[in-house]
């Protein structure tokens, strides 16, 4: 069950390899995977659309035999930035795999016609996909029954920088969506429309079986401790706190509050909530479907809308109702787009289409045209091939002052938390290593959010002391546990992970579970310097240092340099973000 | 042995029994660390923690800031700080 697989789409050739036994050991499983295979594979200043990219698909030690870990993981170098890339997806197709005999798949090569993977457990082989091309994600799901499936839509195949991948997306449980980084477009240059797979025996009954007591412990955990507190599923709840810590996003960033939040928070999707689904193993069914209420989009149903898909397609797109952006969500997934790049684009170009830096019509609140230019984006026509390049480059064309007001981090559009009011979050964007990200350290739960829980400010948001080492330690432990690949929802420990790992047979305590993330995003860093990244790209967006028309709230440059010269130190990094030879030394990077 | 006294703040999910989601707690001074405070509120049966910020096999659950700031599981608390409990989730 740790098998490679390794398919070079130019040659057809496909071979099979163990993980190496000291590779896992520093390195573990999914985030630490793609980083040490990116690292040591792509040659350097590699076309990320070119067949000596790579396409990773990795799982974790505890994948198919844990609860709450059957994710996958996608990775390459991005075509959106230029970065290490790593986005991850929920659902069924990452058990599968595992239980298929495999913790990975490396592709490269590209082929001459469209073609899918198709994987029986040990019978792999490239089949057709002529019957596959143009359709969207749901119906390449259903025309291949009996197999999970990674799949990509159209926007994938007409290489939108933001492409994502989308698994599960017709089938019994949850849908799972790698979304970030352009990782779609990575597969549609490859022309590798889906992977599609099944297991014949289950490779990993016989570790389960071992680990049984444990897992029946983890499942109670959840259950009794965990689901309880997460609310209807997912990440709905952030509505709330990021409108009550007013960093929600309005009008691209404009305004971080509005007043119609209470009819997109938890509490208005509960009410046209009408089922929930789960990924493998797993109690917690956080995949909400849902009916739009009365309104624009009225009876439209969707499935696994997340707090992202609500700030960056709604809120910030300038709506005040949900039919909008149930009907986004579901263009994105059919499509093939992430919710929160194709978000952060339509409301950029609302707001050139306001200024009048160009000639459109589109404008905040305008849901039949924003879903117009949704399809035009994925199928790159007119505007929409423009803002297929992503808001960085959609902004350096347009000029005339519009990268005031692109926001991005490396090229990479940066998710719903507004950073004026939570600056952990500004260093926590700048320091991601795929780029404009809140997962490497979601700080702002361990700052602006709890003040919400706690009903009084115990934690200053706007002051830079301490947040450096917040950002750099969640950051490591993140990296750690995505290397298992942990539920980000569920809210394991590291200590809990240790445990879980210890049953499987890799021991190691908390610190050096935490080091070993730290190596992780150490390899990142030093593949996004060797691509050419320097300290200026370790910057939030411009926006950002202007004062938000709402609060005036804005981020001190003088602030964040010195924020992110103590997080350079922590990390024993030089002063342009290098590793120095120390700490390269420390971890054991060679 | 001389004993310190912090204050503990509970934010979601955690509670006390009490209900009350503020209190005080007194701890021998060598015993500060945050880890032992855990240890300590488990055994505690008057305050009665839910759900557990430790499980029976001594792995954390929950996460800690010491007087706004973000703390280690190895830090330790000194007499009159303010600790907030919580539980960190990976992304939102």
């Amino acid at each position: 069950m740790n098998k490679i697989l390794r398919v070079n789409l130019t040659s057809g050739k496909i071979t099979t390899e163990e993980l190496p036994a000291e590779v896992q050991k520093n390195y573990l499983g999914g985030k630490g995977l793609v980083a040490y295979y990116l690292y040591h594979e792509l040659p350097p200043q590699c076309d990320p659309l070119g067949p000596e990219n790579k396409l990773l698909v990795f799982c974790g030690p505890l994948t198919g035999i844990m609860p709450g870990h059957d994710r996958y993981v996608i990775g390459a170098k991005s075509p959106l930035t230029g970065t290490f890339s790593d986005s991850y997806g929920g659902g069924w197709f990452a058990a599968t795999m595992r239980k298929a005999g495999y913790i990975g798949i490396i592709v490269d090569g590209s082929a001459e016609k469209p073609v899918y993977l198709k994987i029986e457990g040990a019978n792999v082989t490239l089949e057709d996909a002529k019957h596959l091309s143009g359709k969207e994600t749901s119906a390449v799901d259903q025309a291949l029954p009996g197999y999970r499936v990674l799949a990509i839509g159209p926007a994938g195949e007409n290489l939108v920088k933001y492409a994502c991948v989308v698994s599960n997306p017709a089938k019994n449980g949850r849908p799972g969506v790698a979304g970030r980084g352009g990782l779609g477009a990575v597969m549609g240059s490859k022309k590798l429309k889906a992977i599609a797979v099944k297991y014949t025996e289950d490779a990993t009954a016989a570790l389960a079986k071992e680990v049984d007591d444990l897992k029946k412990e983890v499942m109670r955990h959840l259950r009794e401790e965990v689901v309880p507190g997460m609310g209807i599923g997912g990440n709905l709840g952030a509505v709330d706190y990021s409108s009550k810590a007013k960093v929600l996003p309005v009008n691209n960033f404009q305004r971080g509050f509005t007043p119609a939040y209470t009819k997109l928070n938890e509490a208005a999707i509960e009410k046209v909530m009408t089922g929930n689904h789960s990924c493998h193993l797993c109690p917690a069914a956080c995949g909400v479907e849902l009916k739009a209420p009365a309104g624009l989009f009225s009876g439209t149903m969707t499935d696994r809308l997340e707090y992202e898909t609500v700030a960056m397609g709604g809120s910030n797109c300038g709506h005040e109702e949900l039919g909008p952006i149930v009907e986004f969500n579901n263009l994105c997934n059919e499509l093939g787009l992430d919710t929160i790049s194709t978000g952060s684009c339509v409301a950029f170009a609302m707001e050139c289409a306001e200024k009048g830096l160009i000639d459109d019509q589109i404008r905040f609140g305008a849901a039949q045209a924003q879903m117009e230019l949704v399809k035009m984006i994925a199928s790159r026509k007119g505007l929409g091939d423009l803002l297929a390049e992503g808001v960085s480059a959609a902004a350096k064309k347009i000029g005339a002052g519009a990268e005031e007001f692109a926001v991005h981090v490396k090229g990479m559009e940066i998710p719903g938390y507004d950073p004026r009011g939570s600056i952990s979050m500004g260093l926590s964007y700048g320091t991601a290593d795929r780029g404009g990200c809140h997962m490497r350290a979601w700080s702002i739960a361990s700052e602006a959010f709890l003040n919400v829980d706690l009903g009084e400010e115990k934690v200053n948001p706007f002051s830079t002391e301490g947040k450096a080492q917040l950002v750099k330690d969640l950051q490591d432990s993140n990296a750690a546990l995505w290397s298992l690949i942990v539920c980000d929802n569920l809210g394991f420990s590291v200590d809990y992970a240790v445990k879980m790992l210890d049953a499987v047979g890799i021991k190691l305590d908390a610190a050096e579970f935490v080091k070993i993330g730290e190596r992780i995003y150490n390899l990142a860093q030093l593949y996004n310097r060797r691509e050419g990244l320097t300290r200026k790209d370790d910057y939030p967006p411009l926006r950002f240092y202007q004062a938000r028309e709402d609060t005036g709230w804005s981020i001190n440059k003088e602030d964040y340099e010195t924020m992110l010269n103590e997080y350079y130190q922590l990390r024993q990094w030089d002063h342009e973000g290098n590793p120095t030879d120390n700490i390269l030394k420390e971890l054991n990077i060679k | 042995m001389p004993l310190i006294s912090i204050t503990i703040n509970l934010a979601p999910p955690f509670k006390a029994g009490s209900e009350a989601q503020s209190f005080t707690m007194k701890i021998p001074e060598a015993e500060a660390g945050l880890r032992q405070l855990a240890e300590r509120m488990m055994k505690d049966r008057s305050i009665s923690i839910q759900p557990a910020v430790m499980d029976e096999s001594g792995a954390l659950i929950a996460s800690f800031l010491i007087n706004g700031k973000h703390a280690g599981p190895n830090q330790s608390v000194q007499h009159g700080d303010n600790v907030i409990i919580y539980k960190r989730i990976g992304g939102g």
